[in-house]
Parts: C-alpha cells; sequence; structure tokens
C-alpha cells in the first residue's frame, strides 16, 4: 500500500487516527503496532516473518551486549546476523554472479533468487545503528520490547525512511498524547509530501525514464538526467515528508531527510543535506570507525572512498551502484584537496556540485555499467544535440511546467514572512487536487522501495 | 500584535486540519458506504478502494478537464492537434529499430502469402496508413522522418515478391486535401476515408481475375449527421465533461449496405463467400465493409475484431482454415500502419 494510494488515506491513515484517538496515552504504541503490521502485510506477507525476526533477533542480542558478558561477542553475533539477512536477501544473486565473472571455470550460472523484502535495507540499518548505541554505551538496552518493535516496524519510516536511531524513537513511543499543534503541522507536511509526490514526481516520471531509453543521444542524456534528478528529489522527499508528517500527526518526531540538496555549494555539503539519515549513519558507523580524518590524508582519503562506496552498495545490488559511490568518494576526495587551495564563489560552485551530481546519476540511471559507460561516451564524444521523437512527444506544456515549477521548488528562495504564513494555505486546495490526480494517472512507485 | 499573529497562525492551522481530517473521513465514510463493492473488487487493496469509491470518474474528469483546457495536454496515449484534431500517440513513437522491425513483418507477410496461394488463395494486404501521416497537417509536429518512406517501403517489399497490397496513402492524401478522411476525436477513418479505401481495395482485386460471385448492393445514409464521441476522447478520459472542457465530438452521417439479392447463401442459408476480411477495427467502422462489398460487387465475410493488431485475427483465421473445406479465393488483411513498426512479439501459425 502506497502512502498516495486511496486505500491509504482513506482507509488506513483514518482508522489508525480513530484507534489511535481513543486508546488510552499508556497503550497508544499498541494501534501502531498492529497498523504497522497490517501496512507490511498488504504489501509481502512472508517479508513480516522477516521483519520480525531480524526485530527479535537484535532486541535479545542487544539485552545480552547491554550485560556486560561477552559483550564483543554479542555485538559482532548481532551485525553478523543482520548483515547475514541483508546479504542473503539482497546481495546473493549479485554475489554469485559476479563469482561466476571472475571465475569462468565455475559450473553453469546458478539461478539464486530470493524474495527482495521492501525496506530491508532500512530496517536493518536501524537495527545496525541500535546494537552499535548499545555497545558503545550510548543508550541503554532497558526499552521496552513492545516499544522496539513499534519503533522498528512503524509503518511511516518502515519502507523507505528515515533510517532512525532507536535511542531517540522507541522511547518516543512510551508516553504518546495527541497534540492539536503538532497534528496540524503534521498535516501539512503529509499534504507537502504528498503534492510533491503526486503533483511533481510522478508527473515527471514517464518523461525522465523516456529520455535513457534505447540508445539516447547526448541531448536526451542532459535533459534526462536533469528531470530524472529532479524527480528523484521531489519523489524521495515527498516520500520523507509525508513519513515525517504522519509521525507527527502522532505525536512522533522523526528526523529530517533533506535539507535543499541542490542549492549545496561542495559535494560534502550536499551530502550533509540529502538523504541526510543515511548520511549521518555511515558517518556515524562506518566513517568515524574507519579512522574517519584522524590518521593523515590518505587514511582519510581512502575511508572516504570506501565509506561511499559502501553507500552505494547499500542502494543496490549491482555495481552501478558501486561504480556511483566510488564516483562520489573521488569526487569528494578531489574536493577536499583542491577546495581550500582554491576557492570558487557560491554562483560558480552550485552548478559545479551539480554538474558532479547530474554525471553520477548516470551510473544510478543505467541497468549495468556498459550501459552507464555508453550513456558517458554519448554525452562527451556524441554529436547529436536533439532530443529523440518520443521525448518530445512526452515532454508536454504541463509537463514543462511542472518542471520549471521543481526547478522553483530546488532554489533556495527567500520568501517574506507574510508568504511563508499564507503559503500554508495553500497546501489543502492542492492536496484535494492531487487526491483527484491519483485518480487520473498510473500510479508510479516510490523510487526507493527498490533500494 | 505578537498575539494577534499567533491567533491568526493557529486560527489558519486549526482551519487547515479540519480540512485536512475533514477530506480523510469524508473518503473513509464513503469507503464505508462501498465497502461490499471493495471487498468484491478485483485486484490489490488500493485497486479495490480506487475502483469502487464513487468519485474516482469524477476526480479523473475533473483533473484531465483541467489539463487539457488549461494547460493544453493530456493523457500520454493522445496527442492534441490544431484545431480540435486528436491523434493516437502510437502513431507517432518511434519504437526501438522501427524500419528493421517493418522489414521482418514484410519477410512474414510475403511467407504467409505464399504458402495461402499453394492453398489456392489469393492474399491481398490493405496497410491502413496512420491518421498521422494523412492528416500531417494537423498535427502539432512534424511527422516523424524516420518513418516518412515506412509505409511505402513496406508495400514495396511486397508488391516486389508478388504479394498485392494496394497504396492506400496515395488517395488518401489527395482526398485530405479537399476534405477530412479521418474523424477528428478518434482514431479511425470516416465515412469518406473508408470509402475510398475500400475503391481503392477493390482496384488492386481487378488484375487478380478472380471470378467472384457477383451481388447487388445498395448503400443508404442517414438524412442527419451524427455525433460521434470519439474513441480518442475516451482516452483521454474526457467522456463524461461538458463541451468546453474537452474537444468537440465529431459529426458524420451513417451508412448501411444491403445486400438487394439472396442469392448468395450457401447451404442451410449460411453465407458462403470467396472474399474474407480479415481485420481490425478499421473494418468494423464508417461501413468500410459496406463499401467493399458494393465496390468489388460481391460478398465479402468478415472476422475482423476490435483490437486484434497485427497477428491477432490472422491466427485465428488460419487455425479456422484447417478446419474449414469451402476455402475464399481472396483473402484481404487490413491492419493499421503502426503496428508495422513494433517488433514481432508472436509468430503467424503455419499453415
Amino acid at each position: 500500500m502506497n502512502f498516495q494510494s486511496y486505500a491509504f488515506i482513506f482507509m488506513f491513515l483514518p482508522l489508525t487516527l480513530l484507534v489511535f484517538f481513543f486508546v488510552p496515552k499508556h497503550w497508544r504504541f499498541l494501534p501502531l503496532l498492529l497498523s504497522s503490521i497490517i501496512f507490511y502485510s498488504l504489501l509481502e506477507i512472508k517479508a513480516v516473518f522477516l521483519l520480525w525476526s531480524v526485530i527479535v533477533i537484535t532486541f535479545l542480542i542487544a539485552k545480552k551486549v547491554a550485560q556486560g558478558q561477552h559483550r564483543r561477542t554479542w555485538f559482532w553475533l548481532g551485525i553478523t546476523l543482520n548483515l547475514a539477512f541483508l546479504a542473503l536477501f539482497k546481495y546473493a544473486t549479485f554475489a554469485l554472479d559476479t563469482l561466476q565473472l571472475l571465475t569462468p571455470l565455475l559450473p553453469a550460472k546458478v539461478d539464486f533468487q530470493l524474495l527482495l523484502p521492501i525496506g530491508l535495507s532500512f530496517y536493518i540499518f536501524n537495527a545496525i545503528a541500535y546494537l552499535s548505541d548499545v555497545y558503545r554505551k550510548e543508550i541503554p538496552a532497558s526499552l521496552d520490547f513492545w516499544h522496539f518493535a513499534t519503533g522498528m516496524s512503524f509503518f511511516a519510516s518502515l519502507l523507505n525512511g528515515p533510517l532512525l536511531r532507536q535511542s531517540s524513537i522507541a522511547a518516543q513511543f512510551k508516553n504518546l498524547h495527541f497534540d492539536a499543534n503538532g497534528f496540524s503541522i503534521g498535516a501539512q507536511r503529509f499534504m507537502q509530501g504528498f503534492c510533491k509526490k503526486v503533483l511533481l514526481a510522478d508527473a515527471l516520471a514517464p518523461l525522465a525514464r523516456e529520455c535513457f531509453v534505447g540508445t539516447p543521444s547526448s541531448a536526451n542524456l542532459v535533459f534526462g538526467s536533469v528531470l530524472y534528478s529532479l524527480q528523484l528529489f521531489f519523489d524521495f522527499s515527498g516520500y520523507s515528508d509525508m513519513a515525517i508528517g504522519i509521525a507527527r500527526m502522532f505525536g512522533i518526531y522523526l528526523p529530517e531527510n533533506f535539507n535543499q540538496p541542490y542549492s549545496a555549494t561542495s559535494l560534502s555539503q550536499f551530502w550533509q543535506r540529502w538523504h541526510m539519515s543515511l548520511s549521518g549513519f555511515l558517518k556515524q558507523y562506518v566513517y568515524i570507525p574507519l579512522g574517519g580524518n584522524r590518521y593523515g590524508e590518505f587514511r582519510t582519503g581512502l575511508n572516504l572512498v570506501l565509506t561511499m562506496t559502501l553507500g552505494g552498495l547499500w542502494h543496490g545490488a549491482n555495481w552501478t551502484f558501486i561504480c556511483w559511490g566510488v564516483w562520489n568518494g573521488i569526487f569528494l576526495l578531489l574536493e577536499r584537496m583542491f577546495q581550500q587551495p582554491f576557492p570558487l564563489p557560491k554562483w560558480l560552485a552550485i552548478p559545479r556540485t551539480l554538474v558532479v551530481i547530474l554525471l553520477g546519476r548516470l551510473f544510478f540511471v543505467a541497468p549495468d555499467v556498459q550501459t552507464a559507460l555508453t550513456y558517458f561516451t554519448s554525452l562527451f564524444l556524441g554529436n547529436t544535440w536533439q532530443l529523440s521523437q518520443n521525448v518530445l512527444l512526452l515532454a508536454t506544456p504541463e509537463r514543462m511546467l511542472v518542471a520549471c515549477i521543481a526547478i522553483l521548488g530546488c532554489l533556495p528562495l527567500q520568501l517574506k514572512p507574510i508568504w511563508i504564513k499564507h503559503s500554508r494555505l495553500v497546501w489543502l486546495p492542492l492536496f484535494w487536487v492531487a487526491i483527484a490526480f491519483v485518480a487520473a494517472r498510473t500510479a508510479e512507485p516510490f523510487l526507493y522501495y527498490k533500494f | 500584535m505578537i498575539v494577534l499573529k499567533s491567533t491568526q497562525a493557529k486560527y489558519q492551522s486549526n482551519w487547515i486540519s479540519i480540512g485536512f481530517v475533514g477530506t480523510l473521513f469524508l473518503g473513509f465514510l464513503f469507503c464505508l458506504f462501498v465497502l461490499p463493492q471493495i471487498y468484491l473488487a478485483q485486484g490489490t487493496i488500493q485497486n479495490k478502494v480506487a475502483t469502487a469509491l464513487p468519485l474516482t470518474q469524477a476526480a479523473v474528469g475533473f483533473v484531465n478537464a483541467w489539463r487539457y483546457r488549461f494547460l493544453g495536454s493530456t493523457d500520454d496515449q493522445v496527442q492534441i492537434g490544431k484545431d480540435g484534431w486528436l491523434f493516437i500517440s502510437q502513431d507517432l513513437y518511434l519504437a526501438t529499430q522501427p524500419l528493421e522491425n517493418m522489414q521482418a513483418r514484410a519477410k512474414a507477410v510475403i511467407t504467409l502469402a505464399k504458402a495461402l496461394r499453394s492453398q489456392g488463395i489469393q492474399l491481398m494486404v490493405a496497410v491502413v496508413p496512420s491518421k498521422a501521416r494523412i492528416q500531417a497537417s494537423s498535427l502539432r509536429t512534424a511527422f516523424p522522418t524516420v518513418l516518412q518512406n515506412g509505409y511505402r517501403d513496406f508495400i514495396d517489399l511486397l508488391e516486389t515478391s508478388g504479394v498485392t497490397a494496394p497504396r492506400l496513402d496515395v488517395p488518401l492524401l489527395a482526398a485530405a486535401q479537399q476534405q477530412a478522411v479521418f474523424l477528428k476525436t478518434d482514431t479511425h477513418w470516416n465515412i469518406k476515408g473508408a470509402k475510398i479505401a475500400a475503391q481503392t481495395v477493390a482496384q488492386a482485386a481487378l488484375p487478380l481475375q478472380l471470378e467472384l460471385p457477383v451481388a447487388r448492393f445498395q448503400t443508404i445514409q442517414s438524412a442527419i449527421p451524427q455525433e460521434i464521441s470519439g474513441d480518442l476522447i475516451h482516452l483521454m478520459g474526457l467522456e463524461d465533461v461538458a463541451v468546453p472542457f474537452r474537444p468537440e465530438n465529431d459529426v458524420d452521417y451513417s451508412q448501411q449496405t444491403q445486400n438487394l439479392e439472396n442469392s448468395n447463401s450457401g447451404l442451410l442459408g449460411a453465407p458462403s463467400s470467396a472474399v474474407v476480411l480479415v481485420g481490425t477495427s478499421y473494418s468494423l467502422r464508417s461501413n468500410f465493409l459496406g463499401a467493399l462489398e458494393q465496390s468489388l460487387g460481391t460478398r465479402v465475410l468478415s472476422v475482423a475484431r476490435e483490437g486484434s493488431g497485427f497477428e491477432g485475427n490472422m491466427t485465428i483465421f488460419l487455425e479456422d482454415i484447417k478446419r474449414s473445406k469451402a476455402l475464399p479465393k481472396l483473402l484481404i488483411w487490413e491492419f493499421n500502419e503502426r503496428f508495422l513498426y513494433l517488433p514481432i512479439t508472436k509468430k503467424l501459425p503455419p499453415i
């Protein structure tokens, strides 16, 4: 069930709100837990068992870690088990295919394909973060199991994050109280996200997709890269807004995930503003444990590239994501080396950062590395600076208008306070329009579902 | 002043919350009313709710009318042309390797024609040129350059191999200079276009010197032209919308062709025809069949079907003739140009 479906907004959400409202404060986590189970079951009933295995195993191991005896062993056992789940369901086929490529002497291709549960990468990382926090004694493992389970399986953030630190989330389920102002803020945030997804991201999706069909021309690649980047931002940030908004309606605070990333003046700033919860996770649980910037320039550079490569791999079991990670790592490294001696003015730094991001997206959209390399060849060596017939057909006045609005939405516009105040009133009518659009258009799944 | 501002903000917030909750719970009430329909509907829970909700259709109409009227845009399946003309996007989309696909299809048709000839059946291929090619002056974009010669090349390939394939594009293009030969809001031809195509097909049958049983026909035309809400309006989701918010309906006469004698009946009164028409929806529209019968001067058995595409109906026909004793002398295979450029997904069955 998608957040932008009628089933969610007209059945699931009102019913959950209704039950939540009438249940006593201390039991309010219960309707959230039950609705989270129903929500996930409606997507993939089999995957519910995997989610609950992760929850139970992580909780029990965290208790053992906190008790102090053999805590290191328990901690690594917990990490290994979680990573094993991830490896088995997400990376096994990729690993076997790669092994086959590297060792041609191996027998014929092994056909091994397990169901990839939606949101697996998110809740596994949540579990790892929890174990790490308990191991580092940053939080006690004294959480109530049911609060922990509600936090881990909370339907608002289960599928596409934001990635959560249980220290801040699970505790909130202890005492949930209805707050009218918070509800209003949450409702506005949900409507913003809903409009971003339905009116902007979904409108651009067919055109962005068409730009990469077949052997795209240079113009298609440039246009497609811009459109895909807009679609990805409004799709994912739309989801995050909806998740944060839903949580707020129930009195829960989720961390922010985006902060005007396309106006970043450097790549490092971009990664502090894009998918902030993942960047934070990678910094906290990968980059710093690897040594961060404490062991000289060479190790710092290596750590950066390694961290970004792992971040790339987190997005999917494909060499394209690894290349994308390495791409980002290398450019972060170059930026580190040259930014201080050669600082750029803001008006030049923003487009430079965007160019690196947009070019990197070619790895992100390509189905395989060979195709990605074809894209680069076509972009830099091709001379077809004409959009293809199919792209021109899909570039309707409506889409061009949406693209312009989307670009404006990415700019760091300084609105006058009076405008900010009154802009809130726009969301309700826009929400109604977006609801109508849901019926008229083919639903586009969230892009981050596949990660 | 500060107190006033905060009161105003609170007032706004309250209204937003009320509006939001009202929307959610109004939808929820609607869902409760149609709960049995939701339960009985097909598909996932998302589809069930979307299908069963009573306001869905109204929402579709509202959105599409708004998009059409104010943004000059519509569903991706339809292209808006000039002066109320609509085109199906498939006429203009380019498949991967369209000309290679066209050549592969020509090869398949030639192979089939040879096999049919060995059974005494003469195949005639009537490729309906795409509306976008014939009414190109009403397009907002140019007809794709890659496909410019596609139609002619396909016909040439068939003719070179001895397969009769009249060029319908030439008379239709000539006629379109004077008057429309396709309906504005529909993918199909109008009465005039269908008649021209039928006459061209009949002309092409003459050199084949087939001794076809003769029949006489009379065509009656309605006195008053009728309004036609084209299939493209339906594709745009505007069929329930008032006229200022959607293109105007087409207006065309309706025609009906009648057989003046009943002498062409076979055993037990079942029609036995020397000519069979395997076709798509084009054969079912604007009295194409009647015009063809009248132009040929013989009865035509039509096995045309809606949405049968390139190979769909031919596959059924080929399976049927395996069991049939009375084979036709002439088999007319009508399909639209747009299928030529798509990759072959299903092969025609052997005879």
